[in-house]
């Protein structure tokens, strides 16, 4: 096929630097791009945290995903792709190395490049925040600089993310850090009470139903423990979560 | 001066020349968005990786060795371009048209007479054949009426039928109009015919806009790039009436590559078996009321923040 406009042809991610469309490029061609060489999730996974499951149907070995629907404060987490490489290495990068904006931005697109993507599996939700980060968290608050790019590049405002100029949930203060390698299940949910209890809410979210977005899944906690506090305090209708990378199995 | 240093350096690069050919110019607008990038270039290296900057290293190697010459053409063309009364805006300046930053064949410079202005982020543009029907004509004003209506910048082409109407009812209704030209902003008006209408422009608070060196004549390959730039510049395009040959079909397929909206009239989508394919491929939105349009327009505020978003990339690196 011929092209009217002789576009060129993106690089690949994460060779987002040299790519044509660094600056110029859309959700859509950002999150296709991406998907060509990130690890996309299993193709049977667990519909409720996006997990590798050996068949379809077989039982998610995750823990929170055992428990009574009534005990677990979310509904289901989807993952714009797996942690593994590139991705997951420029995620560490962005977020615990450099804290390079310019990263924020790629996600943000690929965030809104999914939402577009699967528009009839968010058109009910209500309202879009990010998983606050502690105020001067170093090197970057990564989750509010992805967040406020997805704003911005979601030019139409086709989704109901939160302008980043009225944040609706903040965090207050630093706290402990979830382990950062391996999955020790009671430091993990320790941690995300911490994590949620430093949480303030700015607007009222009663009755509605929440997108929250994170940079990385691995057991669940901390979209329990923040969706605890959104559906039991401040009584929203339902937490969904959306992150960039679900850790495997 | 029109041109700060930096600008100046910038439409260098566009000048440079070796084997009679140029740079390609989406090229420059794409790599040189910051002071540093425009160095790299001007030392000889391109800092993008595709095809196109493989295929320009080295006539751009090559054309650095007479950029005196490049530099002498610039100083000719500021000079008609001021003498015109024209302003220059480029990729390296804050008030680059927001929404040609989200296309990637973007042009690295703009001429204009009449202001440029944040608000004309949400603008849709109006095209359509030259051989108009008086019913082509009435549909591109009314068009036009109702989205000033909206507060709705009219984006169009100067062009004599179809783009006429849209930018006279504009103007008529108290709207903003702004046409992007297929000459030099220094060269006489193409068509002649529309001298009147392009002064009545400016002088009613819209724009004359140009990506091309300002004394460029006509020419058959300006109109299918100021098609670029019309698409590149708007929220959609919305086509009146285009046969297969007409100009405002290709318009309609590059702001579909482009990741904008295209509008088809009703009239149009039923009657031209290539709108009707676009249609049925979800390429285009069939429009019979103002709402299908209106609905799908976003805010200026949104498109200046995701050109600002760009241009602190341009400038932090990645």
């Amino acid at each position: 096929m011929t092209h009217a406009a002789d576009l060129p042809t993106p690089l690949a991610f994460p060779q987002c630097a040299k790519c044509p469309y660094v600056l110029t490029g859309t959700p859509e061609v950002c999150a296709l791009c991406a998907s060509r060489t990130i690890k996309p999730l299993a193709e049977h996974h667990c519909q409720l945290c996006s997990q590798n499951l050996s068949s379809p149907g077989a039982a998610c070995w995750n823990r929170i995903c055992n428990w009574a629907p009534q005990q677990r404060c979310f509904t289901r987490v989807d993952a714009v792709a797996l942690y593994a490489h590139p991705l997951e290495a420029v995620i560490k990068k962005f977020k615990y190395d450099d804290g390079n904006t310019g990263w924020g931005t790629i996600f943000g697109r690929l965030i809104v490049g999914w939402l577009n993507a699967h528009e009839d599996e968010v058109a009910d939700i209500d309202l879009i925040i990010g998983n606050p980060s502690a105020p001067g968290r170093m090197p970057i608050q990564h989750i509010e600089t992805i967040m406020s790019a997805a704003y911005a590049e979601d030019i139409a405002g086709r989704w109901p993310i939160a302008d980043p100029a009225k944040p609706v949930l903040v965090k207050t203060r630093e706290t402990k850090k979830s382990a950062a390698g391996g999955v020790r299940w009671n430091e993990k949910m320790e941690a995300a009470k911490e994590h949620a209890a430093a949480l303030k809410l700015h607007t009222p979210v009663q009755g509605k139903r929440i997108l929250l977005v994170d940079d990385v899944f691995t057991t669940g906690a901390t979209f329990h423990t923040v969706g605890k506090r959104l559906t039991q305090e401040a009584e929203a209708a339902e937490v969904r979560g959306l992150v960039l990378a679900r850790v495997p199995g | 001066m029109i041109a700060t240093l930096q600008q100046q350096e910038l439409l260098t690069i566009c000048a440079l020349r070796a084997d009679s050919k140029s740079v390609d110019w989406s090229l420059i607008a794409r790599t040189c968005q910051s002071p540093e990038a425009l160095q790299v270039v001007l030392g000889g290296d391109i800092p993008e990786d595709s095809t196109v900057a493989r295929k320009n290293l080295s006539l751009l190697r090559k054309a650095l060795s007479a950029i005196d010459d490049a530099r002498a053409r610039v100083a000719t063309e500021l000079e008609a371009a001021e003498k015109a009364g024209a302003r220059l805006v480029t990729v390296l300046d804050a008030d680059y048209p927001a929404n040609l930053r989200l296309v990637p064949n973007l042009p690295p410079f703009l001429f204009h007479l009449g202001d440029l202005e944040e608000k004309d982020a949400r603008s849709a543009a109006i095209v359509g054949t030259r051989n108009a029907s008086e019913d082509g004509m009435r549909r591109a004003a009314r068009m036009a009426r109702l989205l000033v209506a909206e507060d709705v910048v009219i984006f169009s082409g100067l062009a004599k039928g179809i783009d006429t109407a849209a930018h006279t009812a504009t103007l008529d209704s108290g709207g903003r109009t702004v046409a992007v030209m297929g000459t030099g902003i220094a060269a006489k008006i193409y068509p002649a015919q529309n001298r009147g209408l392009a002064a009545r422009i400016v002088a009613e608070g819209g724009a004359l806009v140009s990506q091309f060196w300002p004394t460029s004549a006509p020419a058959t390959w300006t109109f299918p790039r100021r098609n670029v730039v019309t698409s590149g510049s708007t929220m959609g395009s919305i086509v009146i009436e285009a046969s297969s040959t007409s100009g405002a079909k290709m318009q309609a397929r590059i702001a579909h590559e482009h990741g904008k909206h295209v509008f088809l009239i009703k009239s149009l989508a039923t009657s031209e078996p290539w709108a009707a394919k676009m249609v049925a491929e979800g390429k285009a939105v069939e429009v019979a009321e103002l709402d299908d349009v209106i609905s799908r327009l976003g805010n200026a505020k949104r498109v200046q923040q995701a050109a600002q978003q760009r241009l602190q990339l341009a400038l932090a690196g990645l």
